[in-house]
């Protein structure tokens, strides 16, 4: 009787990363559904508004921008994730990187998707979205908000695709016999006939090369325009030269803590603990640290000057944040977006995952919280002595949140079931890197290129 | 005898009830003149569901009390409205689902026809422009006691002559055929009753305004000279025919103008900092650009301020550098089936004709943009 040989590192990780792929459970159905619904009775929520147009809202001539724009700062933000993780670091070689690379371009990809619907929502007459284009000035930031935001999401897809080709084929390969026709035609489309020649290799990282360094500028560019939307008026409050750079580091801040998010998530329901270890959350917790330091002096020099000089406006605008009826909003994204997370990061005590993950959380609460307090409060101070606006958002803004949130969880959902979360090739290299240096080129998958032909 | 009281007490009643009943004013139907409380209801079908004007009489003199009702809870959302009673400058607390009564008293001590409305953006705005609030004139003032006639026999005591107070005269020119946007000169010539100028007296301009309500503004104020005249520039910004005053203590003198409008937009907006630029601006299209009618865009014009090589080519150039790059990648994964001589599937007249579409579709989108309606034509090269 021949004993049965121990599952190699590959073959194992090719098991536990494509489970997935061949099989779901009752819990994951009835997650769906929950999901679903959620976004149906968002899409109800629309469908009101576009009856009522935006009275349904609590949008005015005051307070004209919302929860519509703060979702889509939000989106938008978070979308940095996948940008941050796998291109800079895949151009500073930092090897750890690899078991989260595909969930944060995934992240990236899903975010802009939802976060772009935002302004067409926020519009109320969809239908004029094409005057952006027909009648768009240059002159006019919410045109380079188009023109970035595009090239990013198609820069993104492009981004997220490319590492895919050799996951698409090993899918091809290993779910030959399990997919349905449909399904494997689609994957063998989308593999582009990879048979890991040296020829296809060099092609694909020579391309995964160009658009590592094409995309970083090119996601820099987006938050930096689309705060742009905002510093280019002259309201309290936004009138900074220093909100590109400001956004940017907000943007990479709830990026990094979308990922480690995900990760946590993922790796408990699809048990991927071998792959994504303590590791990957500290040294994304460190990145989240060094983040959080960055925003909290960007947030003191953007107040101090504000609050020194103290314009009549802005001395209205600190008043409503600080000490009015938004200061428990602004108070709240200081102490649980900033000083807690802080604590938790800095003060190593307890486990470092679940420290890490509650750090993560309350900063994503809190910078959801913070492009609020962005957002509505400059709109209140009038530019006329006039009234200060008041905003209240009603159930249509409400149920339209919660939808796109949703539709984010959902789409990464089924997204789990058609690709593989982790890359495996690069998962692989990795590995094969660790075990013995300079050999990973030779080979892919556990086996070596020669064995192949 | 018993038959008769109840006869009486029921006629009384009844009497009571119909009085009472014209509170609340009828649907539909002008209101008659109001001695009581009023009550009206606002929905977003108009005052008292009343589509178009609504109007309310009121003799002047009297107290006024009128209590706005909410009417929209039908709708599943809330629908404020605040209401604005013009001429008398009194706006209402927000009436809502929260707060469904306001309720305000003043007197009508000026006669005319006001205009009430609400002044949110509400649903149902428009028909809510139209209330019409009408103080009719009050009752003629007594006649003043006639002078006490002399008894026969007494000697009449001489009544001293009255004499009429100084009262200083007050006049106001302005130039003939002013033009909206070009400065106007005000002219007040200040003289006491026996016709000598009033010197280093300080009189006030006033125009008036309509925003939100319509009202006097002060334009500002000058000295008189020891002609007794002072002088005061102003620029009007709206053609039309506007009322100008002006004032001294109680003293009023007003004319109206009648303002043409400008040959040409008369703000010019500074154009930013004048770089110096490789060429003129260069202007690409169907006609050239020129002030048009409010209301009507610009005619589609291509436009480079500096020239063939200004900022907006270098604008461009990045954009299209990023996009190609990104055609250059598919390209690159798109040759990947043509590496190999093991072929799933023949993808690459796919990459042709997909490469080819996004081609087509990028250069229409460039095209409807740059060529899209410039909104400052009148800005300096």
């Amino acid at each position: 009787m021949r004993a049965r040989e121990p599952e190699t590192l590959h073959a194992r990780l090719e098991r536990t990363v494509l489970n997935p792929l061949r099989q779901s459970t009752r819990g994951y159905y009835a997650f769906v559904l929950f999901l679903l619904a959620i976004v149906v009775w968002g899409a109800y929520a629309y469908i009101v508004q576009l009856r009522y147009g935006l009275l349904a809202t609590g949008m005015r001539d005051v307070v004209m921008w919302g929860l519509y724009l703060v979702n889509f700062v939000f989106f938008i933000g978070i979308s940095h994730a996948g940008t941050l993780i796998s291109a800079i670091l895949r151009v500073t070689n930092a090897g750890w990187r690899t078991p989260v690379t595909r969930m944060a371009e995934l992240i990236t990809v899903v975010a802009i998707s939802i976060g772009a619907l935002m302004p067409i929502i926020d519009l109320g007459h969809p239908e004029r979205v094409w005057h952006i284009i027909a009648y768009g000035r240059f002159q006019s930031p919410l045109l380079w908000d188009i023109i970035s935001i595009t090239s990013y999401l198609f820069g993104s897809l492009i981004y997220l695709y490319l590492p895919l080709i050799p996951d698409f084929a090993l899918i091809r390969d290993r779910l030959r016999s399990s997919a349905s026709t449909l399904r494997l035609r689609i994957y063998t489309l989308l593999a582009m006939g990879w048979r890991n020649t040296p020829q296809q290799r060099q092609r694909l990282e020579k391309a995964i090369g160009i658009m590592a360094i094409t995309i970083i500028p090119i996601a820099v560019s987006v938050h930096t325009v689309v705060s742009y939307v905002f510093s280019m008026t002259l309201r309290p409050g936004w009138d900074s030269t220093v909100f590109g750079i400001y956004f940017v580091i907000g943007a990479i801040f709830s990026g990094i803590a979308s990922i480690l998010i995900v990760m946590a998530i993922f790796r408990k329901f699809y048990h991927l603990e071998e792959y994504i270890t303590e590791k990957h959350f500290r040294n994304l917790g460190y990145l989240l640290l060094a983040t959080l330091l960055i925003y909290l002096y960007l947030t003191i020099g953007e107040y101090l000057t504000v609050g020194y000089k103290l314009r009549v406006d802005e001395k209205h605008l600190l008043t409503l944040l600080m000490l009015g009826k938004n200061a428990f909003w602004f108070w709240f994204f200081v102490i649980a977006g900033m000083v807690i997370p802080a604590v938790l990061l800095i003060i190593r005590r307890g486990r470092v995952i679940p420290r890490i993950v509650v750090a993560a959380v309350l900063v994503n609460v809190a910078m959801w919280v913070k492009r609020f307090v962005i957002v509505i409060p400059s709109l209140q101070v009038p530019l006329m002595p006039f009234e200060f606006g008041a905003y209240t958002p009603t159930w249509v803004e409400w149920s339209i949140t919660a939808a796109a949130f949703a539709a984010f969880m959902l789409i990464f959902t089924i997204f789990a079931k058609v690709m593989p979360l982790i890359s495996i090739w690069e998962v692989a290299e990795e590995s094969e890197e660790e075990a013995v240096p300079g050999q990973a080129e030779a080979t892919l998958l556990g086996r070596p290129l020669s064995e192949r032909s | 005898m018993m038959k008769f009281k109840l006869l009486l007490i029921i006629g009384a009643t009844a009497l009571l009830l119909l009085l009472s009943a014209t509170a609340v004013l009828p649907s539909g139907a002008s209101a008659q003149e109001e001695k009581g409380p009023v009550r009206i209801e606002v929905n977003r079908e108009g005052f008292s569901k009343t589509p178009g004007e609504f109007e309310l009489e009121i003799e002047e003199g009297r107290e006024v009390e009128l209590t706005f009702v909410y009417g929209d809870n039908d709708l599943p959302y809330n629908n404020p409205h605040v209401i604005f009673i013009n001429g008398y400058n009194i706006k209402t607390d927000t009436l809502d689902q929260e707060n469904p009564e306001v309720t305000v008293r003043f007197l009508a001590d000026k006669e005319g026809e006001f205009n009430f409305m609400c002044i949110l953006a509400c649903v149902g705005h428009a028909e809510l422009q139209k209330g019409k609030l009408i103080v009719l004139p009050g009752a003629e003032p007594p006649p003043s006691p006639a002078p006490e006639q002399p008894q026969a026999g007494q000697p009449s005591t001489p009544s001293a002559p009255e004499t009429p107070p100084a009262i200083p005269s007050l006049t106001l020119s302005v130039p003939d055929q002013p033009q909206a946007g070009q400065p106007l000169t005000l002219t007040a010539v200040l003289q006491n009753d026996q016709g000598d100028p009033i010197e280093n007296a300080t009189v006030r301009f006033y125009t008036e305004v309509d925003f939100f309500t319509t009202g006097p503004v002060e334009l500002g104020e000058t000295i008189t000279d020891e002609q007794g005249v002072a002088i005061f520039e102003y620029t009007p910004r709206l053609a039309g025919d506007i009322p100008i005053s002006v004032c001294y203590g109680a003293i009023e003198a007003t004319t109206r103008v009648s303002l043409s409008r400008a040959d040409e937009p008369f703000y010019q907006p500074e154009a930013g900092i004048s770089l110096p630029a490789p060429g003129d601006e260069v202007l690409v299209g169907l006609e050239p650009l020129a002030s048009e009618e409010a209301g009507a865009a610009p005619s589609t014009v291509f436009r480079l301020p500096g020239g063939i090589l200004s900022w907006l080519l270098i604008f461009v150039a990045t954009v299209m550098l990023i996009w190609s790059t990104y055609f250059r990648v598919l390209y690159q994964v798109f040759r990947i089936p043509a590496a190999t001589e093991i072929a799933d599937t023949d993808s690459r007249r796919a990459a042709s004709v997909g490469m080819a579409a996004v081609v087509l579709l990028g250069i229409l989108l460039v095209l409807l943009l740059v060529t899209g309606p410039d909104s400052h034509p009148h800005l300096p090269g």
